[in-house]
């Protein structure tokens, strides 16, 4: 599959979810969408959907189509849509719903919002709170760009298919968060929050700091393996795979 | 059996803190503490004797890894050390080689049935590369069969790893499962005419999983499809090589390679590794470019020739054998007697042990550390080795170490 195709795929079904988790976190976001009661899509034409249900205060995603979203951002093309992910370059899409007005304008707000967490700045990250939450958007990223990738990226199908079977539990101490990542065989992994119902391997970070400098890239996970701050049990050739589709994920997201 | 102190690591981690900041990954490779269990296992060591070696805390260890292989006869065995030092008196790297090569090429031609010449270099990804070119230059065809999940080196055509490589490196490799002849005759009928040479281990010992032998004419109709094809047979004997039979360990299973590579096991830690070939590929092995700085060097030849003439005089192989074997019946006693079955797979001298109730390493992770922490090495992940230094003591003693971690496995597990 070509690039900007993945890319598209990791945008609207890895990123774009964060957003349901920074209107329910960020008190900026709570009150623009405070009352909100609809969904709002994000589409490629023939490519992949995204929506967002609002209900009241309460926020998730959702990686389908709906036929009619209370608003709806419609990209021509993949590479449209990566361009507006990215900010490298113009993308209008088609918009639906524009009688919602304020529910639009309050819209591009909230993607301020999400874009404060995913680029934060010094002093959002020295809140530890703040920085908590934003591992949690990362982890959540890495997550299901994993299984993302391991069904669309030519040498992620290869990793994902020579993987054993079994899960992966990704755990930060000491409150969190935590994810899994299952390889069902045959190379098709699906990702969940939480932690896995029997997890044939777990991946856990010492602390918060931890898991930032990792995904980060400013810390050497192997060197961390071996001083015990990032410990790995279990089933390890699934994690060692399932590692190397992570650093495919971050030449992508890159 | 009484209860033995368990170790501690604190230089080890002090040390590998500091090679954190100037070494990338700090330890790389097979030896990366990521392999076992972090923080349960020695990252540096200081001395060895025999099949014991010290680490940087001081603890002393029964070796069941062996440096991955290399160590055979026991560290620091007389006779090695004896011809290293003569050679090394004399020295080491010149501009020519040494009469040591020659003599080494003629104990191998002598040692080893199908062996016509031999050539030498440092590691075994050196001379499977190299045999994997041999095969090419002889046959004039492009593509090379292996067999999934067989470790053959650290170069970019079969490397384990995810990082540095392209498809083209391997656009010419094609793999089949072991055991399966009828993959290898489907992928020759697929590329018929194409194939330049089929490497392959003597019985597959992949990482993270049971070691296979060879199934009933496995071996023979490989080698019926390689001579019908004009397909060269390669054998990557680095790991099995010097542990299974002194003449190769395709004697130990009855057939005819074309081209055999050694290392690990053949200098007794020195470093050196060989293929030797038959005469008819001699020409083709001639042509293709063979150096490295260090490739040359007298002293692991010597400790070579010493290594091999020791093997053969102490019945080193049979030796292994038989505590191999003394190994694998206690350890299988010893975890019944705590309610779990041990998985033996592979030779007895390269054994891979597993806990039969098990498929994902918890136990067995938890088991490893806790043996090494009392005194005997055992990798959780990764066949272990055999020597000829090993002896009915060390066993014993090692079987203490494996009931009390039996215990503690029993404990945490609540099996």
């Amino acid at each position: 599959m070509e690039h900007e195709t993945i890319l598209a795929n990791l945008h609207l079904h890895a990123v774009m979810p964060n957003m349901a988790k920074v209107a329910v976190y960020d008190p900026v976001a709570r009150e623009i969408t405070a009352g909100w009661k609809g969904t709002v899509q994000f589409a490629v034409l023939g490519g992949p959907a995204v929506h967002l249900v609002f209900d009241n205060g309460k926020a998730t995603a959702e990686r389908e189509k709906v036929t009619w979203p209370t608003l709806g951002f419609t990209f021509a093309t993949c590479a449209q849509a990566n361009k507006m992910f990215t900010g490298k370059g113009i993308a209008i899409p088609m918009v639906w719903g524009l009688w919602h007005p304020m529910m639009l304008k309050g819209f591009l707000k909230l993607s301020k919002r999400l874009e404060f967490y995913l680029k934060p700045g010094p002093q959002t990250v020295s809140d530890p709170t703040n920085k908590k939450f934003i591992v949690e958007l990362m982890l959540n990223t890495i997550v299901n760009g994993i299984a993302i990738l391991a069904r669309l990226d030519h040498h992620a199908i290869q990793l994902g298919q020579t993987s054993p079977r079994g899960s992966v539990e990704f755990r930060v101490l000491p409150n969190g968060p935590v994810m899994n990542l299952v390889h069902m065989g045959d190379g098709k992994f699906t990702a969940a929050e939480g932690p896995a119902v029997k997890a044939s391997a777990v991946m856990e970070f010492k602390d918060v700091d931890t898991a930032w400098g990792v995904f980060n890239n400013e810390l050497d996970a192997m060197i961390l393996m071996g001083l015990g701050d990032i410990r790995i049990r279990g089933l390890v050739p699934l994690v060692d795979n399932v590692s190397g589709i992570m650093d495919i994920l971050s030449r992508y997201l890159a | 059996m009484s209860e033995t102190k368990t170790y501690s690591f604190n230089k080890s981690l002090e040390l590998f803190r500091r090679a954190g900041k100037v070494i990338p990954q700090g330890i790389y490779g097979h030896m990366t503490p990521a392999l076992v269990v972090p923080g349960s296992y020695p990252y540096y060591a200081v001395r060895g004797q025999g099949c014991r070696y010290w680490d940087v805390d001081g603890n002393e260890f029964i070796d069941y890894m062996c440096g991955y292989g290399p160590m055979v006869l026991g560290y620091g065995h007389p006779k090695v050390e004896e011809a290293v030092a003569a050679q090394k008196a004399k020295g080491n790297c010149f501009n020519h080689p040494s009469e040591r090569m020659v003599e080494l090429a003629e104990l191998l031609v002598d040692t080893i049935p199908m062996a016509d010449w031999a050539v030498f270099a440092k590691n075994g990804s050196d001379m499977t590369t190299w045999a994997t070119q041999v095969a090419r230059e002889y046959t004039q065809r492009k593509k090379i069969v292996m067999v999934k999940g067989t470790y053959h080196g650290a170069h970019a055509w079969c490397t384990p790893g995810h990082g540095g490589i392209i498809d083209e490196d391997r656009i010419h490799i094609h793999s089949f499962t072991w055991n399966r002849a009828d993959q290898l005759e489907d992928l020759v009928n697929q590329y018929k005419g194409q194939i330049a040479g089929v490497i392959m281990t003597p019985y597959h010992h992949p990482t993270f999983g049971d070691s296979v032998l060879p199934a009933p004419g496995f071996w023979n109709k490989v080698q019926q499809i390689c001579n019908r094809e004009g397909i060269v047979l390669i054998i990557d004997d680095v790991r099995a090589g010097w542990r299974l039979d002194i003449r190769g360990s395709h004697e130990y299973f009855g057939f005819t390679p074309d081209l055999v590579t050694f290392c690990k096991a053949m200098g007794n830690t020195y470093p050196i590794s060989a293929t030797v070939g038959k005469k008819e590929l001699m020409n083709a092995a001639s042509k293709v470019f063979l150096t490295g700085s260090y490739w040359n060097s007298a002293v692991p030849m010597a400790a070579a020739i010493a290594t091999i003439k020791a093997l053969k005089e102490e019945a080193g192989v049979q030796k292994m054998m038989e505590m191999g074997k003394l190994l694998c019946d206690g350890l299988i006693e010893r975890g019944k007697a705590y309610g779990y079955e041990i998985i033996a797979s592979g030779p007895y001298t390269i054994p891979f042990y597993r806990f039969g109730i098990e498929d994902d390493f918890y136990r067995q992770q938890v088991w490893c550390s806790e043996v090494t922490k009392r005194g005997s090495f055992f990798h959780p992940h990764h066949n272990w080795f055999i020597s000829a230094a090993h002896d009915k003591k060390d066993i014993a003693m090692t079987l203490d170490h494996a009931e009390a971690a039996f215990k503690v496995v029993k404990a945490q597990f609540g099996d």
